[in-house]
């Protein structure tokens, strides 16, 4: 039982440690329902409890390397199971109940804390003394500090199927109806579905799908214990599939992937024949992908012929279709608004579904890159949606991840040239000596990716130091020809 | 006749896949030093590379590139200045499995920031298959914070392809619009 002083006890926390959309939640939150328990201040150092958000980058690793010697009372907010001494871990979609039932417990172990210093009147207690204003942190660490040699933590299973139970089922509801609940009752308050724009670098770092380990799903019997040394790559080098395509087959895949247009003289006026919008698939895609990646859960992207889930932890696509069958091609042609394209957030139903889809069925399982990039070529099939201007100089921020992605000819110096200097997509053919349609499906799909940067003064440039030599072109062609297999 | 002789340096953590990447590529059955674990490395496998690689592909009579992979554990790193002298590029490889890859990637582009600065890295992540958070993208952003450009991609360093296209992307960026002869 907690008397009227231990419930009096404010608690100060601090936010930095949490992503900018939880942030805005739980600062909803601690203006409402928790205004009477909870306090923000500005630093860790300030807070009585830690508030750390263990799926946002860095919160985790800054919590272990400098907070956890505070020896502080933690309230730790993760998908996954965390178990500390002296933290309290508040599973996500956090519910406001589970919230303050967390702060009953604190604002009892803080009043117990207090008693004892009070009575000890231990001044080495790192919470008496950050009461004083003095600041905990310890001598940064050498730069070059290498972290040791541990395994990372094998994946606990987290019984989140369950626990939605407790939580606000958020599943069926679209977008709108999720903000709407927000926004209408602080008790729905799910810390993982909102609708701020959030920049991907965001993104939690979670593996796990929200009712299971993601990674139990993609790796299957991978899964090993913290203890266990993960499996050694074998020494065999893993030769190529058997069944490599003929140069027919990839002449066809090609025509399919980047069309059979002709060259057009930059000079020339660009019409509306030249452009080529989004398929509805792609469009209702990318919308899906978005939805995903905001609120950090499943999403359901619906059509008659074919369910695509999205699941942006793993970041990958399960598509029951194979994405190089031809029935995939005609799904992204064919359908249209009238055939679906609806989408929705898991249920912990469709969940379950899905999980045993992938025991079932691993293949469907795409990377989430790899599956935008083909559905955009196969849309598009060399033309360029109207946002795209051929003639305008853009950047490439990053390179696609070349080995994951369906290649095409002239990928690699298309993104070489591309990341070297911001050109337009006419120049970048015309440099390379290449038919526009390669540069042009290269643009499409990289921007799809979201690595294309309109705005090359945008664009990190290499701190290089100048080479006493040039590159040797001839050894670095020929070198290139073996790697190719010449 | 003199032979024309180039260097390009395979480095990353303990596991992380640079022995089997440089078998991957080479024309000829590597050199390799492992020895026994002995410290923390053991956890990750049981013989580590004390010295380093050697590969080599060859390019007629008289042209080589050598393939030189670092010891992994930070003791050795003495050997890296050494190693990376006449380099072209650096192919980092991280091990997504591993605690802290932002850290390790952090490290490793300190530790050869000079020779990145002049050449080019490749940054090629293994182990993704199993694990598959962080991800590329994050990657990306971390380089971005670091303020270096360098491609990224998943590999798995047994696949000769991944290795190759990796090896690929060094040298176009180093030499964009390079014709293959």
């Amino acid at each position: 039982m907690i008397d009227k002083s231990q419930q009096s006890t404010t608690l100060k926390v601090c936010l930095e440690d949490a992503g900018t959309h939880n942030r805005a939640i739980l600062g909803f939150f601690f203006a409402k329902l928790g205004q009477h328990i909870f306090r923000c201040v500005d630093t860790q150092e300030e807070a009585n409890v830690l508030l750390i958000d263990y799926d946002f980058p860095t919160a985790r690793q800054r919590f272990e390397n400098d907070y956890q010697q505070w020896q502080k009372p933690a309230l730790i907010l993760s998908i996954s199971e965390v178990s500390i001494d002296n933290a309290i871990w508040l599973a996500k979609p956090l519910t406001s109940r589970a919230l303050l039932d967390a702060a009953e417990v604190l604002q009892q172990r803080l009043a117990d804390s207090s008693q004892m210093q009070t009575s000890a009147n231990s001044s080495a207690d790192p919470i008496s003394q950050q009461s004083s204003g003095q600041s905990f942190i310890t001598a940064t660490q050498p730069a070059l500090q290498r972290p040791p040699i541990t395994e990372s933590p094998a994946p606990t299973n987290i019984p989140l199927v369950d626990k939605l139970g407790d939580t606000m089922a958020i599943a069926e509801t679209d977008v709108n109806t999720q903000k709407s609940l927000a926004d209408s009752d602080p008790e729905a308050l799910n810390i993982d579905a909102n609708e701020d724009n959030i920049s991907s670098s965001e993104i939690p770092d979670s593996a796990f799908l929200k009712s299971g380990n993601a990674e139990e799903i993609a790796v299957g019997s991978t899964k090993r214990t913290a203890d266990e040394p993960p499996p050694l790559p074998t020494e065999n080098i893993i030769d190529e599939p058997p069944s490599l395509p003929t140069e027919s087959e990839k002449n066809e895949r090609n025509l399919l992937l980047c069309g059979d247009n002709q060259d057009l003289e930059a000079s020339v006026e660009l019409g509306d024949d030249f452009y080529k919008d989004d398929s509805f698939f792609l469009s209702s895609l990318k919308d899906a992908v978005r939805l995903a990646r905001q609120c950090q859960q499943g999403v359901l992207l619906n059509f008659p012929e074919a369910r695509i889930y999205v699941l942006p932890e793993i970041h990958r696509i399960f598509c029951g279709i194979d994405i190089y069958d031809s029935e995939f091609t005609e799904l992204i042609s064919a359908c249209n608004i009238k055939d679906g394209g609806k989408m929705h957030i898991l249920s912990t139903r469709e969940i379950h579904e899905l999980n045993d889809m992938i025991s079932q069925q691993a293949s469907a399982l795409y990377d989430l890159e790899s599956f935008v990039w083909t559905s955009t070529l196969l849309s598009a099939r060399g033309s360029l949606p109207r946002a795209l201007d051929p003639k305008k100089s853009v950047g490439l921020k990053h390179w696609p991840s070349l080995t994951r992605l369906e290649n095409f000819p002239h990928v690699l110096p298309i993104a070489a040239q591309w990341s070297a200097s911001a050109m337009s997509a006419f120049d970048i053919a015309k440099s390379l000596n290449i038919p526009q349609r390669y540069a042009f499906s290269f643009y499409n799909a990289a921007n799809s990716l979201g690595l294309i940067e309109q705005d090359p003064d945008k664009l990190i440039t290499k701190q290089s130091v100048p080479r006493a030599k040039d590159a040797p072109r001839g050894l670095f062609s020929r070198l290139l020809k073996r790697l190719v297999g010449g | 006749m003199s032979t024309e002789n180039r260097k390009i340096i395979f480095t990353g953590p303990v596991g992380a896949g640079k022995t089997t990447a440089i078998r991957s590529i080479s024309d000829i059955d590597i050199v390799t030093t492992d020895e026994q674990a002995s410290d923390m490395a053991k956890a990750r496998k049981p013989a580590t590379t004390v010295a380093m690689d050697y590969g080599m592909i060859k390019l007629g009579e008289n042209e080589r590139v050598h393939l030189y992979g670092t010891p992994g554990q930070e003791r050795f790193n003495f050997m890296w200045d050494i190693l990376t002298e006449g380099g072209i590029g650096l192919v980092l490889l991280i091990d997504n499995s591993r605690k802290d890859p932002q850290q390790d990637l952090k490290f490793y582009t300190q530790a050869f920031h000079k020779f990145i600065a002049a050449q080019q890295l490749v940054v090629g992540i293994t182990r993704m298959d199993t694990h598959r958070v962080p991800n590329v993208h994050d990657y990306r952003h971390w380089l971005d914070q670091l303020k270096i450009k360098a491609p990224v991609f998943e590999v798995d360093a047994r696949k000769r392809d991944d290795v190759s296209m990796l090896v690929q992307a060094m040298l176009m960026s180093l030499a964009p619009g390079a014709e293959i002869l």
